[in-house]
């Protein structure tokens, strides 16, 4: 591999926001937010930078690049193929000659795009992009994006079993090294391709199959009033039995990441890599699962069809915020008897409780920093959502997507010194916790100000 | 007889747009086209039938009550469907259980005829419905418990030429009770020529028109010849 390079501030700014615009285009969430915190990453890991003639080499770099690479290598392919191959159904060619023609025409576009970028990049004065990761990273989202496009026509279990080693590979090729900040950067933009992976590309059939036991499960026709019912009986009953079948997927991924850590606790092993992959993608699935769902699916779904039912529709806002509100409790719940079990092993055993209770960076980030601005805001967007407007929706997600994730790691960022350990981040997470909790508030009193004044006629005729 | 709708000087801004009703008035056991170009303002005047949005003034009566006084009242006896309406990310079965516990008048027996009539399979789940079955989901949603008033928002969006005929004749029967109506929206003329009584025509929020598909047209026109000069 050639000498690293260290791509300008302004530069890897300037590429980040092509890629905001691009998946903008591609309307992917998803994306968007993903190449939000890779900007961010970016203008954060720079700026100790001015100034500082004692700032250690940046030898990290290459693998950042190509992160970063990959992550909006990824944007732009799916940005520029969204423009330029949106009538693909169109297309008068078969199924398979259709996905290669994509996956080509993705790599083409890719190449081409880092081409001018890495052009520019020197036309700036900069030192240029280093081509290796770049040409990695516009490979892999070629191959990998053909591929995908082949899999969309795959069964289901092909589909996740690609979908899920791509993942594993990523977050393995991240994951054992992660200590300090420096390597939590290295982490951000596997983590989010890896999400892209697995929930960005899937139908959302895929992820409703993923626990069809506790689905059987959670929905009953016990759970339902009998008719004529109770309007706010039958609401809060149906609402409820969303809240089960969405635990289901709390629970799933939750206790395959806890049992993954039983055996590097057994061997008295701080750090096993296997056990760490694992407990990555556990807690991956753990914590983006239930704090993308309980918004989209009960919000977006539950609270419109209600509004449709015949429940009064303040009934309907108040019901959705209680629920709301009971999710955030069953999942910190859910993190206290983690921990719990977590500390109490190493009280138990002969493992040091240091040992035992020892977090990766990526547990902290993703398990605990991110879900308590997913917790806030997804109170204040219950309370804005439960208008039957597509505009608030879409605005609850903006909110919730847009703003709680930034923030979140802005604060995290500032709040760490640049070497940061483990110990480091409780100070940075109370500190996400309190800001965000404070955003959460705000979110969730304007959401409650917007239904009070909107629906004070019904209130009054009640 | 109370009527089945009644609106008068009803006025709904959005934007620039305005809807702007002084009066129309809905007979039980008739079937009302509603028609126009986009924009026309008949999904916003649906809307306010149902009590999903509010009116910045004038007065709506659905089977003599107020929508926004008592939403649960009307909702109970008013079907509302649209083609982009969400469903409950449940299997169909359960579903179609859960909502007719908000029923007092479901018929159980009727909606598991109509799911066999659309085929549609009771485990499947929304996400995995094509866009004629989620069309013919709501419709089971709709026509099931029985709804005194009937309103449609581009039914046939999706549906084959099969099923638009299933759903026409579901929609003709429920009329044959002297005492329902329905109120569909559509850019279907000649399936609204085939089912409906009368027509509205509504032209930048406001009714341009109101009255039988044969007397509208006139004049040696169509109803679609109408619709394009007005424009």
């Amino acid at each position: 591999m050639s000498a690293p390079a260290v791509a300008t501030p302004g530069f890897a700014g300037f590429r980040a926001s092509v890629g905001v615009c691009l998946a903008i285009l591609r309307r992917s969430w998803g994306l968007m937010s993903l190449s939000l915190v890779g900007w961010l990453v970016v203008v954060l890991e720079s700026r100790p930078a001015y100034g500082d003639p004692a700032r250690p080499p940046v030898g990290d770099w290459p693998i950042e690049e190509m992160g970063l690479s990959f992550c909006l290598a990824w944007a732009t392919a799916l940005g520029l193929r969204s423009q330029l191959l949106g009538p693909e159904l169109y297309l008068p060619a078969s199924a398979r000659t259709r996905s290669l023609a994509i996956a080509l025409v993705t790599t083409v576009v890719s190449t081409c795009s880092f081409a001018a970028l890495a052009g520019l990049d020197v036309a700036l004065g900069g030192p240029g992009v280093d081509p290796i990761p770049a040409l990695l990273a516009i490979f892999t989202v070629g191959v990998g994006f053909g591929l995908l496009e082949v899999l969309d026509r795959a069964p289901v279990w092909a589909r996740s079993v690609f979908a899920l080693a791509l993942t594993v590979a990523l977050v393995t090729w991240a994951m054992p090294t992660v200590r300090t900040r420096t390597d939590l950067l290295r982490v951000l933009p596997f983590v989010g391709a890896g999400y892209i992976v697995l929930f960005g590309r899937l139908p959302p059939s895929w992820r409703v199959n993923f626990a069809p036991a506790f689905l059987r499960l959670g929905i009953r026709d016990t759970a339902f009033p009998a008719a004529p019912a109770d309007p706010i009986q039958a609401i809060r009953a149906l609402l409820a039995a969303e809240r089960t079948r969405s635990l289901a997927w709390r629970l799933l991924p939750g206790a395959v990441a806890a049992a993954s850590r039983w055996p590097s606790y057994a061997l008295g092993v701080q750090h096993s890599p296997g056990a760490d992959l694992i407990v990555g993608v556990g807690t991956t699935l753990f914590a983006i699962v239930p704090f993308i769902l309980p918004i989209s699916e009960f919000g977006m779904d539950a609270v419109p069809v209600a509004m449709t039912l015949p429940v009064s529709p303040l009934a309907v806002h108040h019901a959705a915020i209680r629920e709301a509100a009971i999710r955030c409790a069953v999942q910190f719940g859910i993190f206290a008897v983690f921990e719990a079990v977590r500390f109490g092993i190493g009280r138990l055993t002969a493992i040091p409780v240091e040992v035992a209770h020892s977090i990766t960076l990526m547990e902290v980030l993703i398990v605990y920093a991110w879900p308590v601005p997913m917790f806030a805001l997804t109170l204040g967007a219950a309370a804005w959502v439960s208008y039957p407007s597509r505009l608030k929706v879409f605005l609850a997600k903006v909110a919730m997507i847009g703003v709680s994730i930034p923030a979140a790691m802005t604060v995290m960022f500032v709040s760490m010194p640049p070497h940061a350990t483990v110990d480091d981040l409780s100070g940075a997470w109370l500190r996400v916790l309190a800001l965000t909790t404070l955003l959460g508030l705000c979110a969730l009193a304007l959401g409650e100000l917007r239904a009070r004044r909107a629906w004070r006629p019904y209130r009054e005729a009640a | 007889m109370t009527p089945a709708i009644q609106i008068t000087d009803l006025r709904c801004k959005r934007g620039t747009f305005l809807l702007d009703v002084p009066d129309l008035k809905i007979g039980p056991g008739t079937v009302v086209g509603l028609v126009g170009r986009n924009g026309a303002g008949k999904t916003t005047l649906l809307q306010l039938v149902a009590g999903l949005t509010r009116p910045d003034s004038g007065n709506i009566r659905v089977l003599g009550m107020s929508p926004f006084d008592d939403p649960v009242g009307v909702r109970q006896r008013v079907a509302y469907m649209t083609d982009t309406q969400a469903v409950l990310p449940l299997p169909i079965g359960t579903m179609v259980r859960a909502v007719s516990r908000f029923y007092p008048t479901w018929d159980s027996e009727l909606a598991a005829s109509l799911l066999d009539r659309f085929e549609l399979p009771s485990h499947k789940l929304p996400g995995m419905l094509s866009k004629g079955e989620e069309t013919r989901l709501r419709l089971v949603l709709a026509l099931a418990f029985k709804p005194t008033v009937l309103l449609m928002d581009e039914p046939a969006t999706g549906l084959d030429v099969v099923f638009r005929r299933v759903m026409l004749t579901s929609v003709l029967e429920v009329v044959r009770d002297p005492l329902r109506s329905v109120v569909v929206s559509s850019h279907d003329l000649a399936d609204l020529e085939r089912i409906t009584d009368r027509i509205v025509v509504l032209r930048q929020g406001r009714i341009f028109a109101d009255g039988a598909a044969a007397e509208l047209a006139g004049d040696g026109r169509s109803l679609e010849q109408m619709i394009a000069e007005e424009g």
